[in-house]
């Protein structure tokens, strides 16, 4: 049988090995990249290691904010609504780590995804937490159709130079699994 | 590509629904084959549900580890219903640890335990395949080829479709192999899916990269090669018996 044969006949076994090391080590050679992912230069898109699709929204206090102008920061952007059960309850935990880490650079970035929510309801929700990050309405549903937002809450961390490095689909996250998420970026220059 | 499935109310990301599924079906197929090669089914269906039990916890606790900094004043958030907060090594090393230790007390940790497992591991890397393209994970390269997918702005290599084509040839060729010995069909297995890795990466477009090489293929090479050194002394060890 074969296989049996080239496993024990000591001649056909260093074949197969060194036949298998050299073309292995070639083809590890022959696909050698410089940089597959492509980091800020590869084309906007809603995955781990592509740029933070752009927009520009109008804020709680009705300055409209854009996404670009927070490069240079880490942005926790998390997408939420106020019928949302898990949204809710991640909310403290959130505003918890922007405090705490507000100082060191760390944006967190609500968008409320107006089009599918009542924006007074979404108001009034923000005044009862108390949140101190900025929040901003996403009212024809153009932003969180850019992220492909399917369910709620998602959660997007995004580094300094403005790539997405982890998501989140769900929750509530806890305010120590926020933190493990951004503890490398942060650190990053 | 689908990463949100709806069920009524619940929402699950096809790629954890179809890694569930894959790892049911993966059982099934383990127990099956125990039977046929004379072990017990019920020890080997208890020993992927310890195995995955036990991963789960490690994985968790991996995580934590890493980060503990984070979970040091907050150490009830460990427990939390969330699979973004697992470390995969640290799971699979303590999954592999409870299940061996679960089949040395049931007294069958040995190589044939692992040719009977070897269908079930067969079926969880082709839903693993099934899962990234699911996901729009474990993405190829732009290409220019007539049967790229669209997928993140770019028409790409489906290099999830390559992985389930070569996981399903490798079944076939593995699962038709006679066993000459014990141990044979999960080190082909092994040595067949570290190739195919290998060849694949190449048209990968998420490598991680060290010093331009794809450590996943420098990782699969050396899997490969000490597999292929363990077969040989395997099979000259192994008194040769006539098993299906």
């Amino acid at each position: 049988m074969t296989v049996l044969k080239w496993l024990t006949d000591s001649r056909r076994w260093t074949l197969l090995f060194i036949g298998a090391l050299v073309i292995g080590a070639g083809w590890i050679f022959l696909s050698r990249v410089e940089n597959p992912i492509g980091g800020s230069s590869a084309s906007p898109n809603p995955q781990v290691g592509f740029t933070a699709p752009g927009f520009t929204l109008d804020s709680l206090t009705g300055e409209s904010i854009t996404l670009s102008d927070l490069q240079g920061q880490v942005v926790v952007l998390n997408h939420w609504a106020s019928w949302c059960g898990p949204c809710r309850a991640e909310m403290p935990a959130m505003n918890a780590v922007y405090e705490r880490f507000r100082d060191q650079g760390l944006v967190v970035l609500g968008v409320n995804t107006t089009f599918q929510d009542d924006e007074a309801k979404a108001r009034t929700a923000i005044q009862e937490w108390g949140l101190t990050f900025p929040i901003v309405f996403d009212r024809d549903g153009a932003a969180s159709r850019q992220y492909r937002v399917q369910a709620m809450p998602t959660t997007f961390f995004i580094g300094r130079d403005g790539v997405i490095r982890d998501i989140v689909f769900g929750g509530p996250m806890s305010e120590a699994l926020i933190a493990s998420k951004i503890e490398k970026l942060m650190s990053e220059k | 590509m689908f990463p949100i499935i709806q069920l009524g109310p619940l929402s699950m990301q096809a790629r954890g629904f179809i890694l569930l599924a894959a790892f049911w079906l993966s059982a099934e197929a383990a127990e099956r084959s125990a039977k046929r090669l004379g072990l017990r089914g019920d020890v080997v269906y208890s020993l992927a549900f310890i195995a995955a039990a036990a991963g789960l916890i490690g994985a968790r606790l991996g995580y934590v580890l890493e980060h503990w900094s984070a979970y040091q004043s907050d150490l009830g958030a460990m427990v939390a219903l969330n699979f973004n907060t697992l470390s995969p090594l640290a799971g699979m090393v303590t999954g592999v640890i409870a299940a061996y230790l679960y089949a040395r007390r049931k007294g069958v940790a040995n190589r044939k335990l692992l040719d009977a497992l070897t269908p079930g591991f067969i079926v969880f890397a082709a839903g693993l395949a099934l899962a990234d393209l699911a996901s729009g994970d474990a993405y190829g390269s732009p290409s220019s080829l007539p049967w790229t997918i669209e997928l993140w702005g770019a028409a790409r290599h489906p290099t999830q479709v390559y992985q389930l084509i070569a996981v399903i040839v490798i079944g076939l060729i593995v699962l038709r192999t006679r066993r000459a010995f014990d141990g044979m069909w999960f080190g082909l297995f092994v040595v067949l899916y570290a190739g195919s890795r290998l060849f694949i990466e190449n048209f990968r477009g998420d490598s991680e990269t060290s010093g331009g090489v794809r450590t996943a293929q420098l990782w699969s090479l050396i899997v490969l090669l000490a597999m292929l050194a363990v077969l040989r002394h395997w099979a000259r060890s192994a008194p040769v018996e006539a098993s299906a």
